[in-house]
């Protein structure tokens, strides 16, 4: 039961972050690997501007800030001219890795490889379910992970910038001579994974308690499972992917070892990488996501 | 100069003959064969770990180490053990990197599994004693009865002996058809095989050969260290390599020593001699800083490094004085692809 | 409508025979049988989406078979990969001319010599004597060749700033240092200039005469009419019909799918 508790807990988060990832690289087709730097970024901004406080919906909006704006500044703006001059995808891939390394230890330089804890306040209040604790932070996490995920499906169905992401995820030079502009819809798409990449950090700092300059990068590595397995550039596969990750990452933990939880998830994204990188649910490959 | 100066000199050169050794392993991979082999500190730590606990005794009952092997080899067996090692490892990771993967996806995978490679020897503590690793290895011609200042000048030797092996196995690969061959599948894949070679054959060639030289770097860098740890070798330090191979110019031999003298040697090693500011290890914090500007700010205006791959000039027959040596490709530093 | 198997079939160099092909839903092929006989350049004409490509990455390897069979010599080659294929004497070229950039063109046509045995990796780094005179002799065939095409100036220039056409005719000798028994063309004309076109059809017709055998797929019907002999149309998976253009042209069926006018 724990595990099933625990697992939507940790699908919650990760399938926050895992549709902004995916969602961005199916508007951009650029895998953000300084997603983890973003993350952490938001943590980092979110602390010290609510001073400390858990109230976790000003938490929400200054995290979801920080990360729109991080997540802009380097997708948009600097990944953005790199692809206007033509750098190819390993470059990009190069350009994201420094990018986050950069950040991480920006965040460290500024702060010091410290450990920051919040000043707890807040796991007095908690549901307790076949005598397992959630605090309420992990239920309204659950909570919130649902509705960013209603949210999303409202935009991407009905509005009509859902409209053009889902367009540019497809083909985007069709797009393109539709008369969308490419560069709004990918500005949007960079500020929106942003966003999410903030509240999911927000939930990831506070949830856990503590958080260093290194938290985001590992978190990442996991949504980035969750969102291969559903498909990169599919959030609804993001979402199956978050909870299958989830869930098999804390029976590994309580089964083999704590540290495997992380380890079963990384080994996931590489199987998957390796054998189906298309994802489960695709039908068959596609040229993007395939051919070097 | 004073003993102490020469001492720390002649360290650097050590140093940099070990991480040249690497980067030129991984200059195959990526510059030769162009392979996104971002998983390339695997075959350091692995050749590290081999090398280690081949050469220490098994751990004593009692103690709170653990480790498999133990087998008191000499040191020169213990040292090839270690690049042989990294050129087995090659098998493995060629599963996922010989698939023609898209660019960044096959970064990705590599540097996931970069993670798990570190994760889960720090987790198992029985392989290599975990988190806190396996020290205490013992130094080659360590009965030598020399000073601590002597001894560098004997290791930098046996240094430059392995630097001159890895030299032999890298530039006869490149000057051979297998070179140009490993260049070919950098462009197309169908194309090589379309000509009557499997693409992926030749990239686990590449594997191979780079794996052992990453191998050899491990295993003489822990005999210069003596210890050896999760933390020696976290993700970051392949990027370190891609940096020097990027800056210092892939594809040659001469920009990736040249690109070894610039990263790591002149940002890491030679800059912790400034003054260091405030907490500890504050400084490393901007060293990476740098490094990642340094690797963007190339990406950028020189993405084919300060040496650019050379062009290979043939002659036509009429124009050749005659001889076999004649038909040898010029090697003339015009522009480059 | 000729059938495949029949007369001449004996003497073929190359039988396809049966051939499918689906991807997701969609059936590329759904029946291709011809053969190609020695000494002929042999075209493959048919609208777009007739699977003319499909069944040259069939023949090729590059692409896996659903159903059917592919005979070269009489072997049966339907299986193999496109390295295998390719080490039969089968070179092939490709639509979008697939040159190596980064090499210059006599490394390209250098990579086009089957004396792999330079390419292993204990001959890398020992016995170089064994593989330098071979090398030499390479390089000197590399040469006439790039004489007979009038391509020498360009001979250390990297492939990849080569125009449509040149790459075209870089990739075509580096096919003929393969010393094929037979060459498959993909569209051989595509993105080429009709001076460049034309010698290269000069060349394709000196290759036929010295006895090459050719399988063309192209577009442009005056080079098929100009070169090929026998041509094979599809048409929706299917082969429609066999024979010479003369034949062709009378065929109602064909005229109706493809010829026109």
């Amino acid at each position: 039961m724990s595990i099933i508790l625990f697992g939507a807990y940790s699908a919650a988060l990760l399938a926050i972050g895992a549709v902004g990832f995916t969602m961005q690289f199916g508007v951009t087709n650029v895998l953000n690997l300084a997603y983890g730097g973003i993350l952490t970024t938001s943590i980092f901004v979110e602390y010290y501007v609510t001073g400390h406080s858990t109230n976790l919906w000003l938490a929400m909006l200054v995290g979801a800030a920080a990360g729109a704006v991080v997540s802009f500044i380097v997708g948009f703006v600097i990944v953005g001219a790199f692809l206007r001059r033509g750098a190819g995808g390993f470059s990009i891939a190069m350009v994201t890795i420094g990018l986050g390394l950069m950040i991480q230890f920006t965040l460290e330089a500024i702060q010091g490889p410290f450990i920051y804890a919040y000043t707890s306040s807040n796991t007095t209040t908690a549901i307790s379910i076949s005598g397992v604790r959630l605090s309420s932070e992990q239920i309204t996490a659950i909570g919130v992970a649902v509705a960013v995920m209603v949210v999303i499906h409202i935009v991407l169905r009905m509005t009509k910038l859902g409209l053009w992401m889902r367009a540019t995820a497809d083909d985007a030079s069709l797009t393109r001579s539709c008369g969308v502009s490419p560069a709004r819809t990918r500005a949007f798409a960079w500020l929106v994974s942003g966003a999410m990449c903030g509240i999911c950090g927000v939930f990831l700092g506070i949830g856990v308690g503590t958080f260093s300059s290194t938290t985001g990068g590992d978190f990442f590595i996991t949504a980035a499972a969750a969102a291969v397995i559903g498909g990169v550039g599919k959030p609804y596969g993001a979402m199956i992917g978050a909870l299958m990750v989830g869930i098999v990452s804390q029976g590994s933990a309580a089964i083999i070892s704590p540290a495997y939880a992380a380890i079963s998830a990384w080994v996931i994204l590489v199987a998957v990488l390796m054998l189906r990188p298309q994802g489960i649910f695709s039908e068959f490959a596609s040229e993007r996501e395939l051919v070097a | 100069m004073s003993a102490a100066t020469v001492y720390y000199l002649s360290g650097l050169a050590i140093l940099f003959g070990i991480n040249l050794i690497a980067i030129w392993g991984l200059d195959l991979h990526f510059g030769l064969a162009g392979i996104n082999s971002f998983a390339f500190i695997i075959f350091q730590a692995i050749g590290a770990y081999v090398t280690a606990v081949l050469s220490l005794a098994a751990p004593q009952a009692g103690s709170f180490e653990s480790y498999i092997l133990g087998t008191s080899w000499p040191w020169p067996v213990a040292l090839l053990c270690g690049a042989l090692a990294g050129a087995v490892l090659a098998v493995p990771v060629g599963l996922i990197a010989v698939r023609r993967l898209r660019g960044d996806y096959q970064a990705m995978a590599m540097l996931v599994l970069a993670l798990i490679a570190n994760s889960l020897i720090g987790a198992e503590t029985g392989w290599f004693n975990g988190p806190s690793g396996v020290e205490g290895i013992p130094a080659p011609f360590g009965n030598l009865n020399v000073s601590l200042y002597s001894y560098h000048w004997v290791f930098l030797a046996l240094t430059a002996v392995c630097c001159l092996v890895a030299w032999w196995i890298a530039r006869g690969i490149s000057r051979a058809p297998l070179g140009r061959a490993l260049r070919a599948v950098r462009d197309s894949d169908s194309a090589v095989a379309a000509l009557g070679r499997d693409p992926n054959t030749l990239r686990m060639t590449a594997l191979l050969a780079g794996g052992f030289l990453g191998g050899l770097s491990g295993g003489l860098l822990v005999e210069y260290v003596s210890a050896w740890s999760p933390a020696s070798w976290l993700y970051g330090e392949t990027f370190l390599f891609f940096t020097a191979v990027i800056v210092g110019g892939r594809g040659n031999l001469a920009g990736a020593a040249l690109g070894t003298l610039i990263v790591p040697i002149g940002i890491v090693e030679v800059t912790r001699q400034l003054p260091q500011f405030g907490y500890p290890g504050e400084f490393d914090s901007f060293q990476w800083i740098a490094i990642g500007a340094l690797l963007l700010a190339f990406l950028w205006f020189r993405p084919n490094g300060l040496i650019p791959e050379r062009r290979r000039i043939f002659r036509p027959p009429s124009e050749r004085p005659g001889g076999l040596l004649a038909s040898r490709p010029r090697i003339r530093r015009a522009q480059s692809p | 409508m000729s059938s495949a198997a029949g007369v001449g079939a004996a003497t073929a160099l190359l039988e396809v025979d049966g051939l499918v092909r689906h991807f997701g839903g969609v059936q590329a092929v759904a029946d291709a049988s011809f053969v190609v006989k020695p000494g002929t350049i042999t075209g493959l004409i048919g609208p777009n989406g007739a699977g003319k490509s499909t069944v040259i990455d069939m023949i090729s390897g590059r692409t896996r078979a659903d159903r059917g069979a592919v005979r070269f010599e009489g072997r049966d080659i339907t299986d193999h990969r496109a390295h295998q294929v390719s080490q039969r004497g089968i070179i092939r070229t490709f639509q979008t001319a697939n040159v190596f950039g980064r090499l210059t063109v006599v490394e390209n046509l250098l990579m086009g010599a089957t004396a792999w045995h330079g390419e292993r990796l204990s001959r890398a780094l020992w016995r170089r004597s064994c593989w330098s005179a071979t090398e030499a002799e390479l390089v000197e065939r590399a040469f006439s060749l790039l004489q007979r095409f009038s391509l020498e100036k360009l001979a250390n220039e990297y492939a990849g700033s080569l125009s449509g056409g040149q790459k075209r005719l870089v990739e075509v000798m580096r096919a003929l240092m393969a010393e094929p028994k037979m060459l498959l063309l993909d569209e051989p004309m595509a993105g080429v200039n009709p001076t460049l076109a034309l010698s290269i059809a000069e060349r394709l017709i000196e290759l036929r005469d010295q006895g090459m055998t050719m399988l063309m797929v192209e577009h442009e019907l005056r080079w098929v009419d100009k070169l090929c002999d026998p041509v094979v149309v599809m048409a929706r998976g299917r082969v429609l019909a066999e024979g010479s253009m003369e034949e062709l042209h009378e065929n109602q069926q064909v005229v109706d799918a493809y010829l026109g006018g």
